[in-house]
C-alpha cells in the first residue's frame, strides 16, 4: 500500500469538501451573519495550521503511522490509551458522517426507502474500496476530486447571472470581531479533520512534498469553501441562510439559466455521494489498520469488518437529525477541536521534536 | 465448485436490487404542478388551488381537451389542502416543477407570513418561485382564465415579465430577504384580471407592484410605472419608458431609457436621514409630436434636460407616496445606509420605518439621449 503526493492531495481535498460545504454554512452564517465571508477565511487559515502541525508531526517519524509513534512519545501506556480514544472518535465520527450523508440522501432523492437501507449499501460499496487497501480508495479520489472541481466550476458559472454584488457589503458586521470567530468554529472543526493525516503519511513513498501537497489539500478545499460561501452570500443574502438546513441545496434548486438549465441538485447528491465516499474509505481504513497495529493484529482486514459493524450501529443510533447535525457537531467543535486536533498534537509535536534534539547530540558519542 | 457458491448467491442477492427501491417514482403516477394559488375563505380557512399539467393529451386529442387541469382543496394550513387536493387526484403531486404561486388580494390582506414556510421546507419545491399578488381578485378567478397564447396559462405570466424588463422572477427568494432586513417593506409583482368592454373578454394584465407592511400584510400597490420606477433604483430593470412634455402644450414625446443605474448616497445630519439618488441611463427617443429637428444639438439638449426634470419629478413622487402611505422601506435605503454609515445604521434600524418615512429624499437624473431614431422632425409636420 504505497500513496503517492498527489493522491494524497486530491483524497484531503474530497474529504475536506463535501459535507463542509453542505453542513457548516448554516452555522456559520448564524453565528458571523455578514461577517461570513471572513470567518470562513479563519476557518480556513486554522485548518492549515491544524494540518501543518499534524504533518510536521508525522514528518518526525516519517515511517510511522500515529498508532507507531506515539507511544514512542509519550511511552507505551500513556500514548495507547490516547491512540485508543482519537479510534474511538474516527469510528464515531465516520458513523455520524454516514448518518448525515444518508439523512440528506434521504430528504433529497429516497423519501421511502428506509434509512438502514441508504446507510448499509453506501457502507458495503466503501467496504468494498477499503477492503483492497487504501491505494484503491486513493485512485478512486484522484478521479472524484476533479468530478467535484467541475461540478463546482458549473454551479459557478451558472449562477454568474443571480449574484447581487451589493449583498456583499459590508464584509465585517456592525458587532464587531466576536461573531466572525465563533463563526469560524464550525467550518474550522470540520476542516480540520484533516489532522488524519497522521495515518496517512506512513504510506507516501516520496515524502519530500508532502508536507506542501497535504497544505495545498486542505488549501484548496477552504478556497472552495470561500467561493461557496460567497456565492451563497450574493445569492441569498446573509440572514436567510442561518435558517436554512442545507443552503448549498437550496442554491442549487434555485439556479435556473435559460429556463432549461434548472433543478442541478442532482450534481450536489452526486458530488456530496463521492466525497462522503472517500471521507467515510479513509476513515474506515484508519481505524480497521489502527485497531490491528494497536493490538498486534496481522490481519487488518478482519478488523475491517468488526470496524463497519460499529460504524453502522453509530450510523443507526441517532433519533433524530438534530442530533447528527446540531448535537454531535457541537460536541466535535467544542471537545474534539480544540483538544484532540489541536492541543494534543501540538503537544506530541513539541515533546517529539524535543526528544528528537535530545537524542541527537548523544549520538556521536555512542 | 465450492468456491463458487457464495458467488453466486451474491450474484443473485445483487439481481433483487436491480428491481429498483422503495422510491421507484414511474412518471405515469406523478401529475407536475406548474402553478398553484392561496385564497382565503371567509371562515378563514385556506383555499388551496393548483394547476396541473395533463400527460400527453396535448397533440393527439385532437385539440379538444385542455393541456391543464385545475383542482382545489381547503384546509387551515398548506399541507391540509394538498392532502385534501391529492384526494381528488390519481396521480402524486410533485411540485418541483412549480414556477407561479399566486395570492388572492384578501389572502395578501390577512397576511402571508404562515403561507411561506410550506413553500420552503418541502424539499421538492424551489427557492426559484415566483410569487404575485392578484389585484382586486382571487387566485381561483385568476386561475381559471384561459390564455390563448400559451397552451399552459401560468407560463405567460412568466413571459410577460421577461418582455417588459424584469430580469429575473425571483419574487419569493426576495421576500424572504427583505424580511429579514429592518424597516424593509417586502414587495410582490401584482396581476389584475380585466374585463376589456371593447372586445367583451377577460384577460389578465400585469399591474405593478404588491408592497407589504411589516407584518406582511397588504398595504397597497404600485402602478406600472411607479413599480419601474422603484425598480430603477434596486437595480432589477433593464429598460424604462418616460414621455415627457414640452412646456406651453407644444406636444409630448417618448423615451425609452436603458442601461439604467442608480446610486445612492446616504447622510445622517442631525438624526436626519438625506438620502441622494442618482439615476443614470441611456435613453433611444421612440416618439416626438411636436415638430422639432432633434438633428440639432441645442433642441436635443432641451428634450434631454426636460426628460430629466421628468423623470426627477416622477421618481420624487413614488419616494414620497411610499414614505407617506406605506411607511416601509421598498427602494433598499436601510441596506445602503448600512454600507455606508454602520454605526448610524446601528441606532436608526430598530426604528427605520420612521426615519424613512421622515427621511429627506432628493432624486438626480443624468439620462442621456443617444440617439433619436430614423427622422430630425415628424416628416409630415413641415
Amino acid at each position: 500500500m504505497k500513496l503517492t503526493n498527489y493522491q494524497l492531495f486530491w483524497l484531503l481535498f474530497s474529504m475536506e469538501a463535501g459535507m463542509t460545504i453542505m453542513l457548516t454554512l448554516g452555522p456559520t452564517f448564524q453565528a458571523a451573519r455578514q461577517g461570513a465571508p471572513l470567518a470562513m477565511l479563519l476557518a480556513g487559515a486554522v485548518s492549515l495550521l491544524a494540518t501543518y502541525i499534524a504533518a510536521k508531526l508525522s514528518l518526525l517519524y516519517p515511517e510511522d503511522t500515529f498508532v507507531e509513534y506515539v507511544p514512542k512519545i509519550i511511552g507505551q501506556w500513556l500514548g495507547k490509551t490516547l491512540v485508543f480514544v482519537y479510534l474511538l472518535l474516527w469510528i464515531a465520527v465516520g458513523g455520524i458522517v454516514l448518518r448525515e450523508y444518508a439523512d440528506f440522501v434521504h430528504m433529497a432523492l429516497f423519501d421511502k426507502t428506509p434509512l438502514w437501507a441508504i446507510i448499509l449499501f453506501m457502507l458495503i460499496v466503501i467496504l468494498y474500496a477499503v477492503h483492497g487497501g487504501i491505494h484503491i480508495v486513493a485512485r478512486c479520489s484522484e478521479i472524484i476530486g476533479p468530478i467535484v472541481v467541475f461540478n463546482i466550476i458549473l454551479f459557478r458559472i451558472f449562477s454568474l447571472k443571480d449574484l447581487h454584488l451589493d449583498r456583499l457589503l459590508p464584509l465585517l458586521p456592525s458587532d464587531g470581531w466576536m461573531p466572525v470567530l465563533s463563526g469560524s468554529a464550525p467550518a474550522a472543526s470540520y476542516m480540520s479533520e484533516s489532522v488524519m493525516i497522521v495515518m496517512l503519511i506512513a504510506f507516501i513513498g516520496n515524502k519530500k512534498k508532502t508536507l506542501s501537497s497535504g497544505l495545498w489539500g486542505v488549501g484548496f478545499a477552504a478556497i472552495v469553501l470561500l467561493n461557496v460561501i460567497i456565492d451563497t452570500m450574493m445569492m441569498l443574502g446573509s440572514t436567510v441562510p442561518a435558517m436554512l438546513q442545507y443552503p448549498v441545496y437550496s442554491i442549487s434548486q434555485y439556479i435556473s439559466v435559460m429556463e432549461f438549465v434548472q433543478n442541478l441538485d442532482i450534481f450536489l447528491v452526486v458530488g456530496m455521494s463521492f466525497t462522503v465516499f472517500v471521507k467515510i474509505g479513509l476513515y474506515l481504513f484508519m481505524t480497521s489498520y489502527g485497531t490491528a497495529q494497536l493490538f498486534g493484529i496481522r490481519n487488518w482486514r478482519r478488523v475491517l469488518w468488526a470496524v463497519s459493524m460499529l460504524v453502522l450501529a453509530v450510523a443507526l443510533f441517532p433519533r433524530n437529525a438534530d442530533e447528527t447535525q446540531v448535537v454531535f457537531p457541537l460536541f466535535w467543535k467544542n471537545i474534539v477541536f480544540p483538544i484532540f486536533l489541536f492541543a494534543v498534537p501540538f503537544l506530541l509535536w513539541m515533546i517529539g521534536s524535543a526528544r528528537k534534539r535530545m537524542k541527537r547530540p548523544v549520538r556521536p558519542h555512542a | 465448485m465450492r468456491s463458487n457458491l457464495p458467488r453466486l448467491l451474491t450474484a443473485i442477492l445483487l439481481l433483487s436490487l436491480l428491481t429498483g427501491c422503495w422510491d421507484r417514482r414511474e412518471l405515469n403516477d406523478r401529475l407536475f404542478e406548474l402553478a398553484s394559488g392561496v385564497d382565503r375563505l371567509e371562515d378563514g380557512k385556506l383555499l388551496l388551488i393548483g394547476q396541473f399539467m395533463v400527460p400527453s393529451t396535448s397533440e393527439e386529442g385532437g385539440g379538444a381537451k385542455k393541456p391543464y387541469l385545475i383542482e382545489t382543496g381547503v384546509g387551515k394550513m398548506v399541507s391540509e389542502c394538498l392532502l385534501d387536493m391529492q384526494l381528488k387526484l390519481s396521480r402524486r403531486i410533485t411540485r418541483g416543477h412549480r414556477n407561479n404561486i399566486y395570492f388572492g388580494e384578501d389572502m395578501a390582506k390577512a397576511g402571508i407570513a404562515d403561507l411561506m414556510d410550506s413553500v420552503t421546507r418541502d424539499p421538492d419545491s424551489r427557492l426559484k418561485s415566483d410569487i404575485w399578488v392578484v389585484k382586486g381578485g382571487t387566485a381561483l378567478e385568476f386561475m381559471q382564465l384561459s390564455y390563448p397564447l400559451e397552451s399552459i396559462p401560468a407560463i405567460g405570466l412568466s413571459k410577460i415579465r421577461h418582455i417588459i424588463g424584469k430580469t429575473t422572477g425571483n419574487s419569493l427568494l426576495e421576500i424572504l430577504v427583505e424580511e429579514n432586513v429592518e424597516g424593509s417593506g417586502p414587495t410582490l409583482p401584482a396581476v389584475e384580471i380585466l374585463y376589456d368592454t371593447k372586445l367583451r373578454k377577460k384577460t389578465l394584465q400585469v399591474y405593478g407592484r404588491a408592497i407589504f407592511n411589516r407584518d406582511q400584510q397588504l398595504a397597497g400597490y404600485l402602478n406600472r410605472m411607479e413599480s419601474v420606477y422603484r425598480l430603477w433604483i434596486t437595480g432589477e430593470t433593464d429598460r424604462i419608458p418616460i414621455t415627457a412634455d414640452l412646456p406651453n402644450g407644444r406636444g409630448s414625446f417618448n423615451t425609452e431609457v436603458t442601461l439604467l443605474h442608480a446610486k445612492t448616497r446616504t447622510a445622517v445630519n442631525a438624526g436626519r436621514v438625506a438620502i441622494d439618488v442618482y439615476l443614470t441611463g441611456s435613453g433611444v427617443i421612440l416618439e416626438s409630436q411636436p415638430a422639432i429637428d432633434l438633428r440639432k444639438p441645442d433642441h436635443l439638449r432641451e428634450f434631454e434636460d426636460i426628460m430629466n426634470r421628468r423623470i426627477e419629478k416622477d421618481q420624487t413622487e413614488v419616494i414620497r407616496k411610499v414614505q407617506r402611505q406605506f411607511k416601509v422601506d421598498v427602494f433598499h435605503f436601510g441596506k445602503a445606509l448600512d454600507r455606508q454609515h454602520p454605526q448610524d445604521w446601528a441606532r436608526l434600524k430598530a426604528h427605520w420605518e420612521q426615519s424613512f418615512s421622515d427621511a429627506e429624499v432628493t432624486v438626480h437624473s443624468r439620462v442621456k439621449i443617444k440617439r433619436i431614431g430614423l427622422q430630425g422632425p415628424p416628416p409630415n409636420k413641415p
